[in-house]
C-alpha cells in the first residue's frame, strides 16, 4: 500500500529526512516513535504533501503510484488522511459544513455521488455516536475554542467520516487525559481493517497499550534506527531513546 | 424653503474657506497615499435626484425626530445650531466643500432617556451618473438615550462615475449609547469621501461599524473626541477592495480627560491591484490618566499586486495609561491552507473559509443582529462576486 524508499527531504535547504525506508501493507498498524526533533512529524507532513518540504531523494509509492507530484488535496482524494498534532481553528465556519464539504469533495473525486444535507446529517450523527461525541460538536465552529482533547476527537471524527485507505495519525495522543485517550484509541481500533493501513506517530508508549501496533520504528535524526515488533516499545519505555542512539553511534 | 440667515452664513463661510483651503493634495501628510485629483479636477454638477429611503416599519417613540436636515434647520434650529459644523473640525477642503454644498441628509434627535430600539436605516441609492451628491447628517442623542443608525450608500448606476461627499456629526450626551453603521457599496467607478465626527460626554458609549465594499476611490474617516470621563468607544472596520479599488480609512481618537477607553479593530482583505490605507491616531492628552486605548489593523493580501499602507499612531502625553497598538499585513495562513487541503477541500473554498474566519470576529462584534446579518450577507455576496 505504501512503499517509502530512501526518502530524503529538506526544508529551506536544511536536510530533515536522511534516507527513510518503510513498507506498510494493508491491514497493518505501524507506530513511529522517537525523540523530539527526530523527524516524526515531518515524515507525516511530507506523506500528506506539505508544500514547505522539498523531496531531495528517494521515492514514495502509494497503491503502486508515485504520489510525490500530487497536491495535498489530490492525496486526500486518493485516500490519504493526516490527523494533525495541532488542528487549525476556523472561526465562522460550522464544523458540519466543513465536514460535509470535505466528505463530498472526496466522494466526488472517487466517483461517488455527493451526499445532500439530510443524508449527510444522518451519516455524521452515526459517526458521532460511535465516538461518543455530542451532536452540538457539529454546530460549533471548526476547532474554535475546542479543548486539546476535543480537537483530537474532531480529527478522529474526520477520519471516521472520510474512511481513508491510509491514515497517518500525528501525535494523536498528546495532551489527552486517560478517558479521552480511551475514546480516541477505541476510534482507532474501530478503523482497523484488512484494507486500511495506519501509521501512528507518537512520542510515548502509552497509546500503544490501547492500540497494539504490528510494527514499531524508531526515528532519530531523520533516519529509522531500529524497527521491531510491539515488544520494542517496552524496552524503549524502560531504557529511553538514548539507549538506541548510543547503540547507533557505537 | 427659506433658510435662516445663520445657515446661509455657515454655508457662505464654508464656501469662502474652501477657496482658501483648496482640496488637499498628496503633499499633505494625511493625504499622502490618496490622490484627490479625481475629485478636485472634475467639478461635477450637483445631483438633482438621489433615491432615498428611510427604512422603517415602526413609529418612533414620542419626541424622537428623524427628518431631512434642511427642514430641521428651519423648524428645529435651536436643536441644530449648537452642533452643526461644531463637532466636525474643519481641517481640509472636503469638510468645507461638504458644508458649503450639502443639499440633503438627515437630522436624528433622541430626547433624554428615550431608547429607539429599531435601527434607523438611511438608504441612499445613486440613480444618476456624472453628478455629485453632497449629504450631511446630524445626530443628537440626549442623556441616557440610545439609538442605532445605519447609513447605507449604494448605486443603481453600476460602473458609472459619480461623487459622494457625506459628513455625519454625532453628539452623545452623558450615558447615551449610539451604534453607528456605515455601509459603503457605491458603484465600482464612484468616488466617495466622508467623515463621521463624534463628541462624547460622560459615560457615553459609541460603537462604529464601518464597512467599505464598493467605490473606485474611497476615503472614510472617523474622528472621535472623548470629552468627559467614563466615555468609551469601539471602532470596527471592514474593507475588501479588489481590482483597482482604493480605500483609505483615517481614524482619530482624542482622549482629552481621564478614565476613557477606546478600541479599534480594522481588518482588510485585498485582491487584484487594490490599495488600502489605514492611518489610526490615538491622542492621549496631558492629564488623561487611566486611559485605555487599543488599536489594531490587520490585512490579508490575496494578490501579489495588492498593496497596503498602514500606520497606527499613538501620541501619549499622560503617564498612567494602558495603550496597545499593532498592524499586520500578510497572506492566508499556509498551515491552515494545508489543513484544509488535506481534507480534500479545493483551493477556492479553502480561501473562502479562511477569509470568513479572518473577518468573523469583526462581524460578531456588530450588534444588533439584524445589522450584523445584513453586513454578513453583503460581505458574502461581495467576496463571492470577487471569486
Amino acid at each position: 500500500m505504501l512503499l517509502i524508499k530512501n526518502l530524503q527531504a529538506s526544508i529551506n535547504g536544511t536536510p530533515v529526512l536522511k534516507g527513510i525506508d518503510l513498507e506498510i501493507k494493508p491491514g497493518e498498524i505501524h507506530a513511529i516513535m522517537g525523540p523530539n526533533g527526530s523527524g516524526k512529524s515531518t515524515l507525516s507532513k511530507i506523506l500528506a504533501g506539505h508544500p514547505a518540504y522539498e523531496i531531495t531523494g528517494g521515492s514514495i509509492t502509494y497503491c503502486g503510484e508515485d504520489i510525490t507530484p500530487l497536491s495535498p488535496a489530490e492525496r486526500a482524494q486518493a485516500g490519504v488522511f493526516l490527523s494533525f498534532q495541532y488542528p487549525v481553528e476556523i472561526p465562522g465556519v460550522a464544523n458540519v459544513s466543513f465536514l460535509k464539504a470535505s466528505v463530498n469533495s472526496i466522494r466526488k473525486a472517487q466517483g461517488k455521488t455527493p451526499m445532500d444535507a439530510m443524508d449527510f446529517l444522518g451519516f455524521i450523527r452515526e459517526k458521532c455516536k460511535q465516538l461518543e461525541i455530542d451532536e452540538s460538536f457539529l454546530y460549533r465552529n471548526v476547532n474554535e475554542g475546542f479543548s486539546g482533547g476535543e480537537k483530537k476527537r474532531n480529527e478522529i471524527l474526520q477520519m471516521f467520516a472520510l474512511e481513508p485507505k491510509l491514515a497517518i495519525l500525528d501525535e494523536t495522543d498528546s495532551g489527552l487525559d486517560i478517558d479521552a485517550l480511551g475514546v480516541i484509541a477505541g476510534g482507532i481500533n474501530a478503523m482497523r481493517s484488512p484494507e486500511r493501513g495506519i501509521i501512528m506517530v507518537t512520542h510515548y508508549q502509552r497509546l500503544l497499550n490501547y492500540v497494539e501496533p504490528d510494527y514499531i520504528h524508531v526515528l532519530a535524526d531523520g533516519k529509522i534506527i531500529k524497527s521491531g515488533d510491539k515488544s520494542l516499545a517496552l524496552i524503549l519505555e524502560d531504557k529511553g531513546y538514548s539507549w538506541l542512539e548510543k547503540m547507533e553511534q557505537a | 424653503m427659506s433658510f435662516d440667515t445663520w445657515l446661509v452664513d455657515l454655508k457662505t463661510q464654508a464656501a469662502s474657506d474652501l477657496e482658501q483651503l483648496g482640496f488637499p493634495t498628496r503633499a499633505d501628510e494625511d493625504w499622502k497615499y490618496s490622490a484627490t485629483d479625481v475629485f478636485s479636477k472634475q467639478a461635477l454638477p450637483k445631483a438633482s435626484t438621489s433615491s432615498f429611503v428611510l427604512d422603517t416599519t415602526h413609529a418612533y417613540p414620542a419626541g424622537v425626530l428623524v427628518l431631512p436636515l434642511l427642514d430641521a434647520c428651519v423648524h428645529h434650529a435651536d436643536k441644530i445650531k449648537p452642533y452643526l459644523n461644531q463637532i466636525m473640525q474643519q481641517t481640509h477642503g472636503f469638510h468645507a466643500f461638504n458644508t458649503a454644498n450639502f443639499h440633503d441628509g438627515m437630522f436624528v434627535y433622541v430626547p433624554e432617556g428615550v431608547q429607539v430600539d429599531e435601527p434607523i436605516r438611511l438608504l441612499y441609492t445613486q440613480t444618476e451618473a456624472g453628478v455629485t451628491r453632497c449629504l450631511r447628517h446630524l445626530v443628537v442623542a440626549e442623556a441616557r438615550s440610545s439609538l442605532v443608525l445605519v447609513e447605507d450608500y449604494g448605486s443603481e448606476v453600476h460602473d458609472t462615475s459619480y461623487h459622494t461627499s457625506v459628513n455625519t456629526e454625532i453628539k452623545l450626551a452623558a450615558h447615551a449609547k449610539v451604534t453607528h453603521c456605515k455601509i459603503q457599496r457605491e458603484s465600482s467607478q464612484a468616488f466617495h469621501v466622508g467623515e463621521v465626527a463624534v463628541e462624547q460626554a460622560a459615560d457615553s458609549r459609541f460603537e462604529s461599524h464601518s464597512v467599505s465594499l464598493g467605490g473606485q476611490w474611497t476615503r472614510s474617516d472617523t474622528v472621535i473626541k472623548l470629552c468627559e470621563p467614563g466615555a468609551s468607544c469601539f471602532m470596527n472596520g471592514l474593507y475588501t477592495p479588489t481590482d483597482n479599488q482604493h480605500v483609505d480609512h483615517h481614524t482619530v481618537v482624542k482622549h482629552t480627560v481621564p478614565n476613557c477607553t477606546s478600541e479599534q479593530d480594522y481588518k482588510g482583505i485585498l485582491n487584484g491591484r487594490a490599495r488600502a490605507v489605514f492611518n489610526g491616531k490615538v491622542q492621549v492628552s496631558h492629564g488623561a490618566q487611566k486611559t485605555e486605548a487599543k488599536q489594531y489593523n490587520k490585512n490579508i493580501l490575496l494578490s501579489s499586486k495588492a498593496e497596503v499602507d498602514t500606520k497606527p499612531q499613538m501620541e501619549i502625553f499622560a503617564d498612567d495609561v494602558v495603550c496597545a497598538h499593532g498592524a499586520t499585513v500578510g497572506q492566508l495562513d499556509e498551515e491552515a491552507l494545508f489543513y484544509l487541503a488535506t481534507r480534500g477541500i479545493d483551493a477556492e473554498l479553502a480561501k473562502h473559509y479562511l477569509v470568513q474566519a479572518f473577518l468573523t470576529e469583526n462581524i460578531r462584534n456588530i450588534a444588533p443582529a439584524c445589522v450584523r446579518e445584513r453586513v454578513a450577507s453583503l460581505l458574502v455576496q461581495h467576496v463571492e462576486q470577487d471569486a
